[in-house]
């Protein structure tokens, strides 16, 4: 099971509208659930602290994968909850992409966003903070 | 080919990378872990992305992480330093196999050369003197050991075929202790290895340890460039090296260059390499090949002018060795005295490591003194990876005049905030052995017991 077949299957499933399905090989079990309102995996950290940094900056959403970011779904439309926005936990803000296989990207507590600290397209880093929450 | 160099490394061999990528108009991504965002070459790379967190396992050992960073970024080759995934060839091999460019050796060179018994074969094919010892992994049956010890005769070391760096071995003195410390040895080795095969070989008393850089194109072309004396150890960590070695006939060094660069071609090895030997009694014996840019490259640089980083990255763009046999002998001629010391972030007379904030850092210089380091003022010394910070060289016309240099660059060296061991450097400089030179490997743990021997009795 690779990330290529994962990505082949999860086209599948949205081009025969169907919605979810589980796929079991040795050693693997994969469930796949095509859905706008569920996150798929929680990539949000919180960070050590730092003395004198406001709470937006103490705790921002931060990606703890390598990928390109995204605050647009790039296929297809998808409310992406804007600056000022009130969020609750585990609410996608935007996604990670590798290829075609794109995460979630969560709040990782309740809060307010604040600024964008990374460009929709963005190359971020492991640890890289991407949105201030306040 | 390719335009972007990704530097799977990190300290001062990613910034020397850096630094030849940038000569040769090479593009260059720096990955790194959290604990490393204000490394130097993270900064003056063209492309900089964070991998994951401190620990090596989870970021610079991580060959999916690097792969995924390399196709996100664009690189099209990966250097990958020395330690860390250098002499892997899993990550070679997964390298080639995600069509890139590794700049090394091939995945069957370093699989071949990584496990000792088929490095010795290889060797001893191509002609290169070997310790005399067991021809390949050590058999089940005891009584074909025992015949085995007493054809090599005592003392005797049992080695770990996929062991290194000084593990994984064991002295045998009378022929009644070999059962016991090859059964050790070989539980030792799948423990620490995964492969409990062993073998044996005569064990040397007094050796030094000397070492032939070579470089290999793949068009048939291979140099070697000259030895260095790597004879100053403690806990088989090289302390400090130097070119050429005090007291060898040159044309004794000619005739194991010449094996090791006949060795490269029979094995088809492509990049930079070095063969290591034990010398005692005036024979050379192989020990092993590090198939990768070493530490102490930067001696040879000195010493033939040569950038064996910058061949490097030539050879895997597929171009020819810049130079030949005998130019790289009219450079030896001429081009004096290097010594490198390896200053670590540890204590200099305890070694406990001194990882914290680096408050002032000055580096020194004049005539013939070279400086690789990461090191800046506020830089902070991470705990989690090798204590290496600087290399500080000094090169002269004679061995006289780089260690009067050398000397000097040590009293000029300014790094506050942590322990360094610049003061044992010091002291070995003046140390009467170290300054005539021709030391055997233990000449530093002698010299450290006798100064423990006379703080006692002070």
């Amino acid at each position: 099971m690779t990330p290529a077949f994962i990505e082949r299957l999860a086209l599948r499933l949205r081009a025969s509208g169907i919605t979810a399905c589980e796929y079991e090989e040795a050693g693997a079990r994969l469930r796949l659930r095509i859905a706008d309102d569920v996150p798929t995996e929680a990539h949000a950290v919180t960070p050590p602290g730092a003395a004198g940094q406001t709470p937006a900056l103490l705790d921002p959403i931060r990606v703890r994968a390598t990928g390109r970011l995204h605050f647009l779904h790039p296929s297809r439309g998808f409310d992406i909850p804007p600056e000022g926005a009130a969020v609750t936990e585990g609410q996608i803000v935007g996604f990670l992409g590798v290829g075609e296989v794109l995460s979630a990207l969560t709040a990782h507590r309740a809060g307010v966003l604040g600024r964008r600290l990374a460009a929709d397209g963005e190359l971020v880093g492991f640890g890289q903070a991407v949105q201030e929450l306040r | 080919m390719f335009d972007t160099v990704l530097i799977a490394n990190r300290g001062e061999i990613a910034l020397r990378v850096l630094r030849a990528c940038k000569a040769l108009g090479l593009k260059t991504v720096a990955v790194h872990s959290e604990a490393d965002r204000a490394l130097r070459h993270v900064t003056l790379a063209d492309q900089a992305l964070c991998i994951g967190p401190p620990s090596a396992r989870q970021s610079y050992l991580d060959i999916r992480e690097i792969l995924l960073a390399a196709r996100l970024t664009g690189a099209g080759a990966i250097h990958p330093g020395y330690g860390f995934l250098s002499e892997s060839a899993a990550f070679a091999e997964a390298v080639e196999q995600a069509g890139l460019v590794f700049i090394g050796p091939s995945a069957q060179a370093i699989r071949r050369m990584g496990d000792k018994i088929s490095a010795k074969a290889a060797m001893r094919a191509a002609g290169v003197p070997c310790v005399p010892g067991s021809a390949g992994a050590l058999p089940d049956d005891l009584t074909n050991i025992e015949a085995l010890g007493a054809a090599v005769g005592y003392p005797l070391i049992v080695k770990a075929a996929g062991g290194g760096g000084g593990r994984g071995m064991r002295i045998v003195r009378e022929a009644r202790d070999l059962p016991q410390a090859v059964a050790l040895t070989r539980e030792e080795a799948a423990r620490a290895f995964g492969n409990p095969e062993v073998y044996l070989e005569r064990f040397l008393a007094h050796p030094r340890h000397v070492e032939i850089q070579v470089l290999a194109d793949a068009h048939g072309n291979a140099v070697w460039l000259g030895e260095r004396d790597c004879s100053m150890q403690r806990r088989h960590q090289k302390v400090i090296e130097e070119s050429p070695a005090v007291g060898i006939p040159r044309e004794a060094i000619a005739r194991i260059g010449a094996q090791c660069v006949n060795a490269c071609l029979q094995i088809g090895y492509q990049g930079a390499g070095t063969f290591e030997f034990l010398y005692e009694d005036d024979e050379f014996f192989f020990i092993e090949m590090n198939t990768r840019v070493q530490v102490e490259h930067p001696v040879t640089e000195l010493v033939t002018g040569v950038d064996v980083v910058r061949e490097q990255l030539r050879i895997a763009l597929g171009e020819r060795l810049s130079l030949d046999q005998d130019q790289v002998q009219q450079r030896l001629q001429m081009c004096g005295h290097a010594i490198e010391c390896r200053i670590n972030a540890e204590h200099a007379w305890r070694f406990t490591p001194s990882p914290g904030v680096v408050r002032d850092w000055l580096a020194p210089g004049g005539p013939g003194i070279r400086v690789e380091s990461h090191l800046y003022a506020g830089y902070e010394v991470p705990p989690h990876y090798d204590s290496l910070v600087a290399k500080l060289l000094a090169h002269g016309a004679d061995r006289e005049q780089a260690i009067a240099r050398m000397r000097v660059a040590l009293e000029e060296l300014v790094i506050e905030g942590i322990d360094t061991n610049v003061a044992l450097h010091q002291d070995l400089m003046r140390e009467p052995g170290f300054v005539r030179g021709g030391f055997d490997i233990h000449h530093l743990e002698h010299y450290l017991a006798g100064r423990v021997g006379q703080e006692a009795r002070a």
